[in-house]
């Protein structure tokens, strides 16, 4: 009963408890009266043993609220003061009212009640993490199955969102224009929508990528949209070699380019610069087997506005990192300096052998 | 008769110049007297050159081409460029607007010159030069928010908040608990816990009151978040938010709040 008493009680758990340590007091009594020698008043036997439950709680409960323990053995010694605060209180009352004799047996009386205390406060206590455990495990059922359901929901909204019309529509009339002037560069710019495309439509597969294959997607949307920029988009890739052939998932890093360049650069008249640095998060890492994988991707265009929404880009990464890693990855915001916006994603992975090679 | 004269404003260099190329075809007489690379250059040359017509792409840095066209169509005719955004093309349709669509197709390009020509001919006077008359800003305008998908709303979004030498931006979704300290707020959300300079009282006016409730005259928590709703021997409301372990207390004068649910 105990094990939660620092949190604030209500009346529905005071009436609960207090039934409970009656009832409990009630069955005591008898087991007492029926194995005690001398024919003493069952009476006796159950108004002592409800002065001492009742007090045992009222004394716990006062006990716990003034002094709100936190930690485990903080708890058990302020259960074991209540334990001889209780009884020593409820003998005392016994006394004043009914019967003195009962003093002559104080430490016998004392033993038995503590006895019996100690039982019931340790089934109270393995009630209460049978219960919290179970309502744990709900949450853990329900948590699972509403990640899953957010993960097709995300993958779902990330199809759409992945072949944009404005983008497609944007490109396909620059690669036109560009037949008339330029056509190396319309060519050029058809061979990485192409690129582009293949991999959007391999992520709906849900085949894997590795890193490489996901920064060259990147590099041919970038290079899109420097064609269609020209100056006002510049771009620079930081990436360890050894990192280039690990497990990536598609189209994780490329909503986060497409929102810098839409929502960063391209609104600003002078445009700007997107950096993306890849690096291995030493600090921190979950262990040896198991490293973050960081990527930063920092544009220095407009920044955000605090009443400004994230837009769905954002929400789709956030939700598909949750539904791939759970709270092993994580993803910050941060004012670009001197302007713009820098988003990092850490993402959990595990270094094989061969990704030495 | 003068030849007609015409500014083209583009964000994209070859879009500027594919156009420039399509209408000498199409157009022989008309001649491009500027090419703005944003909207406020659009707004700069239509004052400067006064042509007949600006043909503005709506998406262009600095100042939209509706923005543009918002101040300019007193001065001249205006024809919008677009590349995909199905309202705008039905809005320009229902009220009679002129538009281009990218990528530019030879045989819609000509029906818009052809109109062009017949409103800019002799037949037509002075003020039909400003398509739709006096209401044309505010049709212009309902366009505008419509399109724009990432609207500013009127509640905060993000928090920003010091965290070591950068400034961290924190989404207000994932926000549970502000609390007041001295002089400065605690924001508690999943990575933890930051200090922000705005005051609960600044903050009860910004954050949504659909999805923030001050319970305190030092608290403001999610709603979504409230785990558990008690009452104590005292009468007091109690709450319990996801992911803290310590209960809120809720204060007399926002009980209201509680008793509803």
């Amino acid at each position: 009963m105990l094990i939660t008493r620092y949190e604030r009680l209500t009346v529905e758990q005071l009436l609960k408890e207090y039934s409970l340590v009656i009832v409990f007091d009630t069955i005591i009594a008898f087991l007492l009266w029926t194995i005690m020698p001398d024919k003493e008043s069952f009476i006796w036997f159950f108004i002592l043993a409800q002065f001492i439950g009742l007090s045992i709680s009222t004394v716990g409960n006062i006990l716990f609220q003034l002094f709100k323990p936190a930690t485990t053995s903080s708890q058990i010694f302020l259960h074991i003061i209540s334990l001889f605060m209780g009884i020593t209180t409820a003998l005392f009352l016994f006394s004043f009212f009914f019967d003195t004799r009962i003093i002559n047996y104080f430490y016998s009386v004392l033993s038995v009640a503590f006895i019996f205390g100690v039982i019931i406060t340790y089934f109270f206590i393995a009630r209460e993490k049978y219960s919290q455990l179970q309502i744990a495990k709900q949450e853990e059922e329900l948590k699972r199955i509403s990640l899953e359901k957010e993960n097709i929901q995300a993958n779902l909204k990330l199809l759409q969102a992945q072949i944009e019309p404005h983008f497609l529509f944007n490109t396909l009339s620059t690669v036109l224009s560009l037949l008339d002037t330029d056509i190396k560069t319309g060519r050029n710019m058809l061979e990485n929508l192409t690129q582009y495309l293949r991999t959007s439509l391999k992520h709906t597969r849900n085949e894997t990528n590795t890193l490489k294959q996901e920064m060259e997607t990147i590099q041919s949307y970038l290079d899109i949209n420097k064609i269609r920029m020209g100056d006002r988009l510049n771009f620079k890739i930081e990436i360890p070699n050894d990192l280039y052939n690990i497990p990536f998932p598609p189209m994780l890093i490329q909503p986060l380019i497409e929102n810098a360049v839409k929502h960063g650069i391209e609104p600003k008249i002078t445009g700007g610069t997107i950096s993306i640095k890849i690096s291995e998060k030493v600090p921190g890492a979950i262990s040896d087997k198991e490293k973050i994988l960081k990527v930063e991707i920092a544009d220095t265009g407009t920044g955000i506005d605090s009443d400004l929404s994230s837009g769905i880009g954002l929400d789709n990464v956030k939700k598909r990192l949750k539904a791939l890693y759970q709270d092993k990855s994580f993803i910050t915001f941060e004012d670009n300096k001197p302007s713009g916006l820098k988003v990092t994603i850490g993402v959990p992975y595990e270094k094989t052998d061969s990704n030495n090679s | 008769m003068r030849k007609p004269t015409a500014i083209i404003a583009d964000d994209e260099k070859q879009l500027r110049l594919h156009l420039k190329n399509k209408l000498n075809q199409i157009w022989p007489e008309l001649k491009i007297c500027a090419e703005a690379k944003n909207g406020m250059e659009a707004v700069k040359f239509a004052q400067k050159h006064k042509p007949d017509i600006a043909f503005l792409d709506i998406k262009m840095p600095g100042k939209s081409g509706l923005e543009a066209a918002g101040e300019i169509n007193k001065i001249c005719r205006i024809v919008f460029i677009t590349a995909y955004d199905q309202y705008a093309v039905d809005a320009f349709e229902n009220e009679a607007i002129d538009y281009i669509l990218k990528p530019i197709e030879n045989s819609r390009l000509e029906k818009t010159v052809t109109r062009l020509k017949k409103r800019l001919g002799p037949d037509n006077n002075e003020s039909n030069k400003s398509i739709g008359s006096a209401n044309i800003t505010q049709i212009l305008n309902k366009i505008a928010e419509n399109i724009t998908t990432t609207q500013g709303t009127k509640y905060l979004k993000w928090i920003r908040a010091q965290h070591r030498e950068n400034i961290r931006l924190i989404p207000v979704d994932e926000i549970t608990i502000f609390k007041a300290t001295d002089k400065y707020t605690t924001v508690f959300s999943k990575d933890g816990e930051f200090l922000i300079r705005k005051t609960i009282k600044e903050l009860a006016t910004q954050l949504d009151p659909e999805k923030f409730w001050k319970i305190h005259r030092s608290t403001m928590v999610k709603i979504s978040a409230i785990t558990k709703v008690s009452r104590s021997v005292t009468g007091r409301y109690i709450i319990k938010v996801a992911g803290h372990e310590k209960p809120l207390t809720v204060s007399r004068s926002y009980i209201y709040l509680f008793k509803q649910m």
